[in-house]
């Protein structure tokens, strides 16, 4: 879980640490695998967020971060370098989605092979499952803006560089969706 | 779950909710797309080029020769060429002052229908060389193909009492048949003749597709007998020469003679542009020239410079046929070096020899964004007049039209016409966007105030309203001789 302080913490430190290993790469593209160290358990938790089975996302995971090498020497840094591979990665999984002729939601997600909390926490696990139900009822936007923020841990800024929107509307969108929510689980559950 | 969720708690369970629904990636493909990453990282530290008709004509032969990524060229491969004294064909150039070994016989292994065979080898204080041919199975031309969890991913490597050299550079030609490489590895430790050739993979092939993991003992001797072309090396070529050696080199020296051909000041003098002659090899059917073109400018892109028009003549200004040939070095990226060779058919030539680069090709950085709106319903065969110019210093480019066109086997083109006043001869332009099949490349005849065009090839169509294409980067005609004498040194 990440608290306010440390995505804060995260904005203002890593970030300096992702430019200065971009521009080591946009130098010498072999350093991008110190990039994709860090930035690949967020992109496949986005790409099976998005109802990507294992098998496609590793397909459209490697189309990811092959254009974002290719692309490298022209990324300029007006943005944060996330919310760029993860345009990158919205982009290919709504290629894949328009290939494949195919839409699929939330509730098609493939189930996970471990879930350490099933057996132990039963309590937990009902409550994430009706979470995940409200959540399979949102609109695909509302779905996305939650999932770039939870499962690819984006911030606000960078999801608004991924959603092409500026970053306050972007959290006035996500703070609104999560009241929502809120009250509808509430009522629902509590 | 009885009392009401504070907001940031919700948010953290919301946040849980959704982690908790997804699988961890599987460590096996991570590993994988990583080595995937890695080796397609090193395929861009080799040269790359962007073809024009005129460069394609110029640079025909070297087209076969495809330099494979999985190694990385180092100083000490691209020094071993300073002290050498002879040339075999296959290997390329020898240090024959210093104890060098030969491979004693070709050893050949056969397996699965495929015949792998190093036909010769040399290592000398510079480098050890193996020429290889792989008889029975095509490579794949282009970017290896990951061939799914189990590709094989390693390098070759030469054995040597226990230790490992790893490979420096690669070289390949491909047939219908069968192909031939040229590995590269550090040198032998003196007094050690015996060496193991490890191949993992032949090519990164799925499993079973090829045979893999080979092991070829090689034996090696000295390497006096063996029958070495007689190469010369010039003196003054290893080094960035002053200005002032240039100008007092005599017979048997390399000389850039710069002078712009176009009124103003020189290209080639404000970039840094210095053709080197580094070594001549005679042999039986004419001559090899080997060079290099070093520049300071630093907005010239990795092996940004290419000669684009050459002519080598005799003393009694008679030109001599040429053609280009493979060179026997790979400059490091960033060193803004590139190399060149050129075999000169013929043998009786009265000397000093001249070798004129009149115009050279140079990549430039432009790194230029623009929009081009098509409309909602854009349709094949409607043409786009746009009329724009980009500024890029001292050279300039006109986008004069847009026009939808047919693929030729799949896909929609944006062609865009693009043309010049001021030497921009090519340019790389692509769409920040959409996905597209090959790049956007485009380049005219190297000659300066010619029309181009750059295609833009969108499998699913060309996208509706606003295309936002950037233009990453120029080629320019340098159009200025520079030339180098050269005579064979009194024995």
């Amino acid at each position: 879980m990440t608290s306010l302080f440390q995505r804060n913490h995260r904005e203002n430190g890593q970030e300096r640490d992702i430019r200065r290993l971009v521009r080591r790469a946009q130098k010498n593209p072999a350093d991008f695998g110190e990039i994709y160290d860090l930035f690949v358990d967020r992109v496949y938790r986005f790409l099976y967020s998005q109802g990507l089975s294992r098998v496609e996302a590793d397909d459209v995971a490697a189309q990811t971060f092959l254009d974002a090498l290719e692309a490298l020497p022209r990324y300029r840094e007006q943005g944060r370098f996330a919310g760029w591979l993860f345009s990158i990665a919205r982009n290919r999984t709504r290629d894949y989605f328009r290939v494949r002729s195919r839409e699929r939601t939330l509730d098609q997600i493939p189930e996970p092979h471990e879930r350490p909390s099933m057996t132990a926490r039963i309590e937990q696990e009902q409550m994430y499952r009706a979470l995940g139900s409200l959540i399979d009822e949102l609109e695909p936007s509302q779905r996305e803006l939650l999932n770039l923020r939870y499962a690819a841990d984006l911030t606000f800024r960078e999801i608004a560089e991924v959603v092409e929107d500026n970053e306050e509307a972007v959290k006035k969108r996500l703070y609104r969706l999560l009241t929502s929510l809120r009250q509808r689980f509430e009522v629902a559950y509590v | 779950m009885s009392e009401p969720w504070h907001p940031a708690q919700f948010e953290d369970q919301v946040q849980a909710a959704i982690v908790a629904r997804l699988p961890q990636p599987d460590a096996g493909s991570v590993a994988v797309l990583r080595l995937r990453l890695m080796e397609e990282a090193n395929r861009k530290l080799t040269p790359q080029r962007h073809s024009s008709p005129r460069l394609a004509f110029a640079m025909g032969v070297l087209a076969v020769l495809i330099v494979l990524g999985f190694f990385s060229t180092s100083p000490q491969a691209a020094a071993a060429v300073r002290h050498w004294l002879g040339f075999i064909p296959g290997l390329g150039l020898i240090n024959e002052r210093a104890t060098w070994y030969a491979l004693i016989e070709p050893v050949s292994q056969s397996r699965s229908g495929v015949e792998l065979t190093v036909e010769s080898a040399s290592s000398d204080p510079d480098r050890t060389v193996l020429l290889i041919k792989v008889e029975g199975m095509v490579p794949p031309l282009g970017a290896p193909s990951a061939g799914g969890a189990q590709a094989c991913t390693g390098s070759p490597q030469l054995v040597v009492d226990g230790q490992s050299l790893d490979g420096v550079g690669q070289r390949q030609d491909v047939w219908a048949s069968g192909y031939s490489y040229r590995l590269v590895f550090p040198p032998m430790p003196i007094g050690e003749t015996e060496a193991e050739l490890h191949i993992p993979c032949l090519v990164q092939v799925v499993p079973g597709a090829w045979p893999r993991d080979w092991v070829v003992p090689l034996r090696f001797e000295l390497g006096e007998g063996h029958p070495v072309e007689p190469a010369y090396e010039p003196r003054l070529a290893m080094e960035r020469g002053t200005e002032e050696e240039i100008q007092g080199v005599a017979t048997g020296t390399a000389a850039p003679d710069t002078a712009p051909q176009t009124p103003g000041p020189s290209l080639v003098k404000a970039y840094g542009i210095s053709p080197k002659l580094e070594g001549v090899v005679r042999q039986p059917d004419g001559l090899l020239l080997f060079g290099t073109i070093s520049w300071t400018e630093p907005s010239i892109l990795d092996y940004g410079v290419r000669p684009a028009t050459v002519t080598l003549s005799d003393a009694s200004g008679r030109d001599i046929p040429i053609e280009p040939a493979a060179p026997d070095e790979s400059p490091a990226p960033g060193s803004q070096r590139t190399a060149w060779a050129f075999h000169a058919m013929g043998t009786d030539f009265p000397e000093p020899l001249t070798l004129t680069f009149h115009s050279f090709l140079v990549d430039l950085h432009a790194g230029t964004d623009f929009d081009v709106e098509l409309g909602a319903e854009p349709q094949s065969g409607q043409t786009f007049p746009l009329d724009r110019r980009f500024d890029f210093g001292l050279f300039d480019l006109r986008l004069v039209s847009a026009q939808i066109v047919p693929g030729d086997s799949e896909g929609v083109n944006v062609k865009l016409t693009l043309d010049s006043d001021s030497g921009t001869v090519g340019a790389l332009v692509y769409d920040r966007d959409h996905p597209q099949l090959g790049g956007g490349g485009g380049g005219g005849v190297p000659t300066a105030r010619q029309t181009f065009t750059a295609n833009l090839t969108y499998p699913e169509g060309v996208p509706a309203n606003v295309l936002h294409l950037s233009i990453g980067r120029i080629a320019v005609l340098v159009d200025e001789i520079s030339s180098i004498t050269w005579s064979e040194p009194a024995p």
